[in-house]
């Protein structure tokens, strides 16, 4: 069985209907997300909307969490400003659908215990785990029994680790990617084999770039092209 | 008309008011543009009423184009305490009710500092969309009508902060020019964001010409135009026939960057200066990349930099010694001969008719081509500035200067 995993999407729906196009995880067998489907770009009804309609289970992330909670004080200025935009523009409806995501996903797949969270397992909204960050002590500190597949999202940087029994999967960032690659990312997860593979789709930076730059800080959009 | 002869007004922060004080007093300044995130509400009042003792001129940016400041000095500024740091939101430009509100408390704040003429609040223009536009000018036109409301017959600049990538098209910066030019108000306080490695100084022919084809649109108008956080492009300003430029930062060569007022930038704008110039910087539009190379230099001479500016008053205090570090010595003066070297350059071009300006300005751009050259020949080619600079300095300037816009500008000056 396989599942394809995105993550912080960040408003930018012109780079996930590239994502979500792509025969591999058109033909998976379900999608998870691991949060952050609003901020930073400029069409956040569009994101929700389509998430809803490919049912795509999803988890909050910080940036969810900002639009219907309050803005934090910690958000960079520019992030800021698109949370306060996002907020004004989604609906009632598609606030209410990020208002009720829930922190965390852990259910059984195919025999296989997944766990879907946005920062990391006990600072789900927050935290930022990156590669080199993730061991057995990792293991150990996070979890009594862990989880046979983790996803995480949050840092906009794809990574694939297995330790001990666990595959461990960031599958980077589909709005905003920041490892200088500025195609979206998306992972494919084959619960069978427990391997993962990140890919990357090329999508119309200067659709969303110019879209966002009309009511956004431009440099949201500039950063687009060099994927940082 | 607000400015009838070229003026320098200091644009100086964080604990800057006894220089600021100084400079009036000792008569090397014309006046201030003094700012919310610079000194608290109080100082403001305290330091421009020494200003206007001083029969200097008085004007307070509001800097509502730079939200979300956390600086603490902002939150002493009723509009900035309501309307301003976390709770700020855009919306408050596109509703009547608060955009009104908020242009009240602007005008009260600038009332009571007893400016000389207002600066309105502005939305800062990164690119120039109809939603951008839109805002900046109805934030803009309210202001005016408050203005006209409390104080009828007052002058006011519009502010208009704008980012340097979206001036070089052509087609944009016409509809920018399209959408500005038709509020009926003094002038315009002019801030141009370029990208920190294209501001020390600003280089590349189109970025020059986009920025004087801006300027000279304004003056073409009839506007009276500051030039905000300017140094050395104020001689291509005068040369056009403009009157007024502030700045108070060494660095401010070009730019107003709203970056460095983000609370995480360590730089803050409030680094410390360790390089400066001795020769009239900007008289010759050296930059600091040049300075510290001949420095670093073998056949490096303290004396030649100093002499060639004997009649600063602070040039002297500046290099007490051979400094040894491979660092400029810091001195405070050093701020008080930047202040007084900005003041040398409006005062240059007073008195000069509109062709005279031109050739000055030419002729310091030939200068600096003709010292940059010794440079390069001294220490060789500079790794950060390229000698093309200076020929787009002056490939910019002329392109923007036809016969026509000459006679044009001549009738539009004092």
């Amino acid at each position: 069985m396989k599942i394809g995993v995105i993550s912080d999407i960040h408003s930018n729906s012109v780079a996930l209907d590239a994502v979500l196009s792509q025969p591999d995880i058109q033909s998976a067998d379900t999608i998870y997300c691991a949060g952050d489907l609003v901020g930073y770009y400029s069409r956040p009804n569009e994101v929700v909307e389509r998430i809803c309609k490919e049912r795509i289970p999803s988890v909050m992330g910080n940036h969810d969490n900002a639009v219907v909670e309050s803005t934090p004080s910690s958000f960079s200025l520019h992030a800021k400003r698109a949370v306060d935009w996002n907020r004004r523009s989604l609906t009632e409806t598609n606030l209410g659908f990020l208002d009720a995501l829930p922190l965390r996903i852990r259910e059984i797949v195919s025999n296989r215990d997944l766990l879907v969270v946005h920062g990391s397992p006990k600072n789900p909204l927050s935290e930022y785990i990156f590669k080199e960050d993730v061991d057995e002590l990792f293991l150990d500190f996070y979890f009594d029994v862990p989880p046979d597949v983790i996803v995480m999202g949050h840092t906009h940087q794809p990574f694939v680790k297995s330790v001990r029994n666990t595959l461990v999967v960031n599958p980077g960032s589909v709005g905003q990617p920041r490892d200088r690659d500025p195609r979206a990312s998306y992972g494919i997860i084959d619960l069978d084999s427990l391997n993962c593979r990140i890919h990357r789709v090329e999508y119309d930076i200067e659709k969303i770039a110019e879209d966002t730059s009309r009511e956004l800080p431009k440099a949201l959009s500039d950063r687009l092209y060099e994927g940082r | 008309m607000m400015f009838e002869e070229p003026t320098y007004l200091i644009q100086f922060g964080y604990s800057g008011q006894t220089l600021v004080r100084r400079a009036m007093e000792d008569d090397y300044a014309d006046g201030v543009i003094l700012s919310p995130s610079d000194y608290e509400y109080g100082d403001t009042i305290s330091l421009a009423r020494d200003v206007n003792r001083n029969d200097g001129v008085v004007l307070f940016d509001p800097q509502y184009y730079i939200p979300r400041t956390e600086r603490p000095a902002s939150n002493s500024y009723p509009y900035f305490k309501q309307s301003g740091g976390d709770d700020f939101e855009t919306v408050v430009v596109t509703n009547n009710k608060n955009r009104r509100e908020l242009c009240e408390q602007i005008w009260e704040v600038q009332n009571e500092i007893d400016v000389d003429a207002y600066i309105a609040p502005a939305r800062f223009l990164d690119t120039f969309s109809d939603t951008k536009l839109t805002q900046w000018e109805l934030l803009t036109k309210t202001f005016v009508e408050v203005v006209e409301d409390k104080d009828p017959g007052a002058k006011i600049f519009a502010s208009l902060p704008v980012a340097g990538a979206s001036i070089n098209d052509d087609e944009q910066r016409s509809k920018l020019l399209d959408i500005v030019t038709k509020v009926d108000l003094t002038g315009f306080y002019v801030s141009v964001e370029y990208p920190r490695y294209r501001q020390n100084p600003i280089f590349g022919f189109e970025e020059v010409k986009a920025y004087l084809d801006l300027l000279k649109n304004l003056r073409y108008n009839w506007y009276d135009v500051v030039l905000g956080h300017s140094d050395q492009i104020a001689h291509l300003g005068f040369g056009l026939g403009i009157n007024a430029f502030g700045s108070g930062h060494y660095k401010n060569t070009r730019a107003f960057d709203t970056d460095r007022w983000i609370p995480q930038d360590s730089g803050g704008g409030s680094a410390g200066v360790y390089w400066y110039y001795s020769e009239p910087l900007m008289n010759e539009m050296q930059v600091e990349q040049d300075m510290q190379a001949l420095y670093s230099s073998n056949s490096f001479s303290l004396d030649k930099l100093r002499l060639k500016n004997p009649t600063s008053p602070f040039a002297r205090e500046l290099f007490v010694r051979e400094p040894e570090d491979p660092e400029w010595t810091y001195k405070n003066d050093s701020w008080d001969h930047y202040i007084w070297s900005c003041h040398q350059i409006a005062k240059e071009y007073r008195g000069l008719t509109l062709e005279e300006r031109i050739t000055r300005t030419q002729e310091n751009l030939r200068n600096a081509a003709e010292v940059y050259s010794e440079i390069e020949e001294t220490i060789g080619p500079r790794e950060n500035i390229q000698s093309e600079i200076y020929e787009d300095w002056t490939a910019a300037f002329d392109s923007t200067l036809s016969d026509r816009d000459i006679n044009v500008i001549g009738r539009v000056m004092p």
